[in-house]
């Protein structure tokens, strides 16, 4: 298979942590009114999460102007047992460009803020460990 | 206890003491309400969002039958209309003076199964 070269673009570095250092993603969050998140929105990327956008009950409460009915809201096997998760309806702005998304809570428990692989899987992402920076390519 | 807030909009703050002298009531009393207020405000989103989603159960079918493919909008326990897309849901949602709706897609199908949260609830903590 042949190699490919990707253009870094927009890199950020990764968060402090006790052990390991946490890449970030820099990204803007709106409600579907429209109305943009307050403040600067870096985000731990997380593998490990099937879903789209994590954020805590309180970060929440500004999407709940969108949210699907609670047939939607989505299941998740966790190490630590079940956790159901309260789905809104919202828009992600990453590399200056704007696409529909979902931001989700859990319905029980306060929640954390994480990107998982349903936004992952749209963008094209380096992690370039060994500097320890995220940076964005076309 | 004594509290520090910073970069409080001051214009807000002036306005709220007046209130606090108009209701007789000390800056740290009118404090202790506000945050009352705010608090019961949001046990509220929950009784709405309550309200809202057994709307949509008791509408399901009619909205399946009449509306397969569409976009609803329900907010203060009633449907407030039927859209096309989801940019004449968005358009609608800036006239609704509400706390929460919901939006839903008649006719798509829920995520069935459970998905993954690999590192759900594990986080390193020093001794």
């Amino acid at each position: 298979m042949a190699g490919r070269i990707y253009e870094a673009k927009n890199c950020i570095k990764y968060g402090k942590s006790i052990l390991s250092d946490i890449p970030l993603l820099e990204l803007n969050l709106y409600n579907l009114k429209g109305e943009k998140f307050p403040g600067k929105l870096l985000i731990p990327i997380d593998t490990g999460f099937e879903g789209s956008i994590m954020l805590s009950n309180e970060d929440y409460e500004f999407f709940q102007i969108a949210e699907l009915p609670e047939e939607y809201w989505r299941t998740y096997r966790t190490l630590a047992g079940t956790v159901i998760m309260r789905v809104s309806y919202a828009i992600v702005e990453v590399n200056n460009i704007k696409f529909q998304t979902y931001v989700e809570t859990p319905r029980f428990g306060v929640g954390t803020r994480l990107i998982g692989r349903e936004v992952l899987n749209k963008l094209t992402i380096i992690l370039d460990g060994k500097n320890k920076l995220v940076c964005l390519a076309d | 206890m004594i509290l520090v807030i910073k970069k409080i909009d001051e214009d807000k703050l002036r306005e709220f003491k007046a209130e606090a002298v108009r209701r007789g009531l000390t800056y740290s009393k009118a404090i202790e309400e506000a945050i009352d207020l705010w608090l019961s405000q949001r046990s509220n989103i929950r009784t709405e969002s309550q309200m809202n989603n057994l709307t949509y159960r008791k509408l399901k079918d009619k909205l399946i039958k009449k509306y397969f493919g569409k976009y609803v909008v329900i907010a203060n326990g009633e449907l407030i209309g039927v859209y096309n897309n989801i940019d004449e849901v968005s358009n609608k949602l800036k006239t609704l003076n509400v706390k929460h709706a919901i939006v839903a897609k008649i006719g798509e199908e829920p995520i069935k199964g459970e998905l993954t949260w690999l590192g759900g609830s594990m986080r390193l903590r020093t001794a």
